[in-house]
């Protein structure tokens, strides 16, 4: 998308992503990351964790974070920061959205800079990664 | 509940080991698989063409893309005990876009070691940083983490 600096306002929510990302989603991104943790695709390894099942990797949510703010920043934006903090599990299958929402903007002489927080919703609309990024616009 | 104590002499070792070094010639088709596993169709990671009609020299990586180097968690001895290990979450800052050809090199180091006691029983939690360069020798990003072993 082409952002236009005046269509940005304080408490404005990014265009959301929608992941349903399936157990074959993890292990591509556990090949790719080389993050080959077991928890992440064999059953009885995750089991024995004491957890239900495969979860996604919380990387795996910390670079959907990536994606929905780079594609709303393009493509002027500069990513200065990104933080993620994981609150809670997923399992494969369910719906994920991503969001986020502008908090504050900074003018600089040649540049705005944008703060905005960002989290992951499940499918019982529970919180389960939130996170917060920064990014440099030019005028 | 597991009987662990974390003692000082082991916070003094896991402070004071030397950075893990790690290295990775970025490549394209590792970018681009990067990006299809995330399920990221941006052509600024597919199409060079495409990435320099931005300004960008060549294909670019996606932003946590540097999670590939150096992706196990450290797990030093001193706490081997401590059989789980939970993800807590990460803080970048981006100082340069990593770009395919490039050399990319990761140095790791523990900042700090806390035990506390969490409804899993007794937790410890690890930060540390990573520091990242190019083949310039230029810092291009950070990535501070926590893991919380249990």
């Amino acid at each position: 998308m082409n952002i236009n600096l005046d269509d940005i306002y304080i408490g404005m929510e990014l265009p959301k992503l929608y992941k349903n990302p399936s157990t074959r989603q993890l292990v591509q991104y556990a090949g790719a990351s080389f993050d080959y943790y077991e928890i992440h695709y064999d059953k009885d390894v995750a089991q024995k964790n004491n957890l239900p099942g495969v979860i996604v990797h919380g990387a795996l949510k910390a670079a959907f974070f990536g994606e929905l703010i780079t594609k709303w920043m393009e493509p002027k934006g500069k990513l200065l920061k990104l933080s993620i903090q994981y609150k809670g599990m997923d399992i494969p299958g369910d719906e994920l959205i991503i969001t986020g929402k502008v908090n504050k903007i900074e003018s600089l002489p040649n540049s705005m800079i944008v703060y905005c927080s960002l989290w992951v919703e499940n499918s019982s609309m529970e919180r389960t990664t939130t996170g917060s990024g920064v990014i440099e616009l030019p005028i | 509940m597991k009987e662990f104590v974390l003692t000082n002499d082991a916070i003094k070792m896991l402070l004071e080991r030397p950075p893990n070094l790690s290295t990775l010639i970025v490549e394209k088709g590792h970018v681009q698989r990067f990006a299809e596993s995330i399920g990221d169709d941006n052509p600024v990671y597919f199409d060079i063409e495409y990435a320099k009609s931005l300004g960008y020299k060549n294909i670019i990586a996606p932003p946590t893309f540097l999670r590939c180097m150096d992706p196990a968690p450290p797990n030093p001895s001193e706490l081997i005990q401590l059989e789980n290990i939970l993800d807590g979450g990460s803080e970048w800052e981006y100082i340069m876009n990593v770009f395919v050809g490039d050399t990319i090199t990761s140095s790791t180091i523990i900042k700090s070691v806390t035990q506390r006691n969490t409804k899993v029983g007794t937790s410890v939690f690890v930060i540390g940083q990573t520091s990242y360069s190019n083949q310039d020798n230029v810092l291009i990003a950070t990535q501070k983490f926590t893991y919380i072993k249990y």
